[in-house]
């Protein structure tokens, strides 16, 4: 049995505390955009900023699995492309398999970059 | 994932249909690869989830399309299951009942055609999510609060049409719909309500229209393909209070669902709430091992232990009172009173006023956080849902709790429950939390829902909503006069879509084209 981490201590702090289980992500909710094409960072908090922000759900799997430093995917540099791409398809332990109806490829390829360009300035919300 | 066929269908014929359907919507927006596939298999559910495979998905982007396919489908005869955005977690998520049927994903169609702040309404497209909707009203600073579950990556018209629940006086989501438009199973286009009548400027204002009302009759139903609902809004109200409440003992249940029951049959309470127990939040903050590693459901002294930790109650409510600050104030009252002699301590609410930041108010934002859930077990973790409806009565809901909490116990999971208090009814949404991977435990919570079923059977209550999984066993614990309602459902679908090409089983609703497919005999 271990002990809480700091994560789950900010996480009890956020579910726990007065506000109630659906206020309290710090997340700013994802934007579903439309118009111009956007660039691999708009399209990663825009398709994947529901879970994957501070705060998020994906965030929150991550950090109890690899440690606080690897939890933001957006701040991640050893994530390649292929990887991430592969993931987003069929899933991983608790995260759901993404369609190309909702990320389509051209989409799912700007974002593999993003996640695995090693000069991206960390995004966290 | 294999290859998966429609019923009746050959894979010539099946390759002919898709070809049909690429020359309306593009080849690029007809999903048909393995890996596509596997992406509208259910993530969570029990075992491998191929018992509900999809043969391919088809994404339209406009509602001539949509018809343009619907039409197809009968021509071809290939069955076709609509879904918004596919987020139906814990009941299925975009997979099919029957399968080989091919998915109509109505994601791309996502559209926020209207928001009337005058009148509080929206006329929104399947796949606006509850993000999109919440961002839009934010942008445009426009004064009206949506209601929101407790996972909201899904569509605000695919949660309606589930008789999804939020926790504003408009939780009722279902009850909020006014006024669709829909094709139907033949590909013909109408409007329901007063939308029927061409030019009609009360199509969101008035939810009947003239002779049979339409609107509920395609919810948790296959009778149509919605491609515009309108849903109503709250006006933003003056001020909010909120209290959060924990109870110790688990037998507080009693004593309080009597008096919560009065309050919401008063309407002192406006609004659906989560009466849950310390699992409710405990299982997104934590997980099983931090806590215990034996077999068997988690013993009480464990529970007791995770209460003590977490300064929690063995259940856990909040209560919100919206509206001007006369009536809240004067409601705030009426809670003190019902509730403080229990409790033995003054409630402490917070207090928002309109033009306060929202972080205090009684709003919701979307989040996703809820869905932590599934990490309970660690693994490939899955849940589902088994939610009978009930009576608000204290004495029943204790019986029920004891009862439910020994059949979970029983077959070793975790017992994860909420008694959400509705106007006149309680929905007892109990989650089975589960690791996939362990095939020991995916058969215990497949009998344990099974027994269920039968319980809440036993006991004259019946689910509002249910996993594909089990569609076909809850449709027939509805059996009075010998389940005639099947059968009145049965002649109305065959009549509608004489080819049974739309959702093949949804909610039990079995067409005569695929009477064979439900019996697991392949049509």
């Amino acid at each position: 049995m271990k002990s809480n981490g700091i994560g789950i201590a900010a996480g009890l702090a956020a579910v726990l505390g007065f506000v109630g289980l659906a206020t309290a992500q710090t997340a700013p909710p994802a934007r579903n955009a439309a118009g111009p094409a956007l660039d691999g960072e708009a399209l990663f908090k825009a398709r994947c900023g529901y879970c994957h922000l501070e705060g998020g759900t994906g965030t929150m799997m991550l950090e109890r699995r690899l440690g606080k430093d690897k939890a933001l995917l957006g701040q991640r540099t050893d994530l390649p492309a292929d990887y991430v791409k592969a993931v987003a398809r069929h899933g991983l332990n608790s995260m759901p398999t993404i369609t190309r109806v909702e990320v389509p490829d051209e989409e799912l390829e700007r974002i593999a970059a993003f996640i695995a360009s090693p000069r991206k300035k960390a995004v966290r919300k | 994932m294999p290859e998966v066929l429609p019923p009746n269908l050959a894979a010539p014929a099946f390759s002919r249909a898709l070809a049909a359907f690429a020359g309306v919507v593009g080849a690029k927006w007809v999903l048909a690869t393995d890996e596509d596939r596997a992406t509208y298999i259910d993530p969570y559910a029990l075992g491998d989830g191929s018992n509900h495979a999809a043969s391919a998905a088809v994404a339209p982007a406009t509602v001539e399309e949509v018809q343009a396919i619907v039409r197809l489908a009968n021509e071809h005869r290939v069955p076709l299951w609509p879904t918004a955005r596919g987020k139906n977690l814990g009941y299925g998520w975009a997979a099919p009942a029957m399968p080989g049927t091919v998915v109509l994903d109505l994601g791309r169609m996502n559209r926020i055609l209207d928001v009337d702040t005058k009148y509080g309404h929206c006329l929104l497209e399947p796949g606006v999510g509850f993000y999109d909707l919440y961002n839009y009203l934010q942008d445009n600073k426009i004064p009206l609060w949506m209601s929101i579950p407790g996972n909201a990556w899904g569509s605000v018209m695919g949660n309606a049409l589930e008789r999804g629940l939020g926790y504003t006086p408009y939780g009722d989501h279902a009850s909020k719909i006014c006024g669709m438009e829909v094709v139907s199973p033949t590909g013909e286009l109408f409007r329901t309500g007063m939308g029927a009548m061409s030019g009609n400027k009360a199509w969101q204002a008035y939810q009947h229209g003239f002779g049979p009302s339409w609107d509920q009759f395609l919810v948790q139903s296959n009778f149509g393909v919605v491609t515009k609902m309108g849903l109503w809004l709250m006006p933003e109200p003056e001020m909010t209070m909120q209290v959060k409440v924990e109870l110790p003992q688990a037998d507080d249940i009693a004593w309080a669902i009597d008096e919560l029951h009065r309050l919401r049959l008063h309407n002192v309470v406006d609004h659906n709430f989560v009466f849950g127990n310390f699992m409710h939040d405990a299982a997104v903050v934590s997980q099983r091992h931090e806590w215990y590693d034996g077999k068997g459901a988690l013993p009480d002294s464990v529970a007791q232990k995770m209460m003590d930790h977490f300064g929690i109650g063995w259940w856990r409510f909040t209560l919100s009172l919206f509206g001007h600050e006369g009536i809240v104030k004067a409601k705030e009252k009426l809670v003190r009173q019902a509730l403080e002699p229990h409790l033995g301590k003054p409630l402490e609410f917070v207090e928002w006023r309109r033009g306060e930041p929202l972080d205090t108010s009684a709003a919701r934002r979307p989040s996703a956080v809820a869905l932590q859930i599934v990490n309970w077990r660690g693994g490939r973790g899955g849940h589902m849902g088994f939610s009978p409806v009930m009576p608000p009565d204290g004495q029943l809901a204790h019986k029920q709790f004891r009862a439910m909490k020994a059949r979970f116990e029983e077959h070793g999971l975790d017992y994860y429950t909420s008694f959400t208090m509705g106007h006149r009814h309680i929905n007892n949404v109990n989650l089975l939390l589960y690791d996939r991977d362990d095939a020991d435990m995916v058969g215990r919570a497949r009998a344990l829902f099974s027994a269920l079923i039968a319980d809440a059977k036993a006991s004259g209550y019946g689910e509002y909503r249910t996993h594909l999984d089990f569609m076909d066993p809850v449709a027939a614990s509805f059996d009075f006069n010998g389940g005639v309602l099947a059968r009145l459902n049965e002649t109305v679908k065959n009549a509608l879509d004489p080819n049974g090409v739309i959702a093949p089983g949804k909610n039990g609703i079995w067409p005569r084209a695929y009477k064979a497919a439900a019996k697991g005999e392949g049509a």
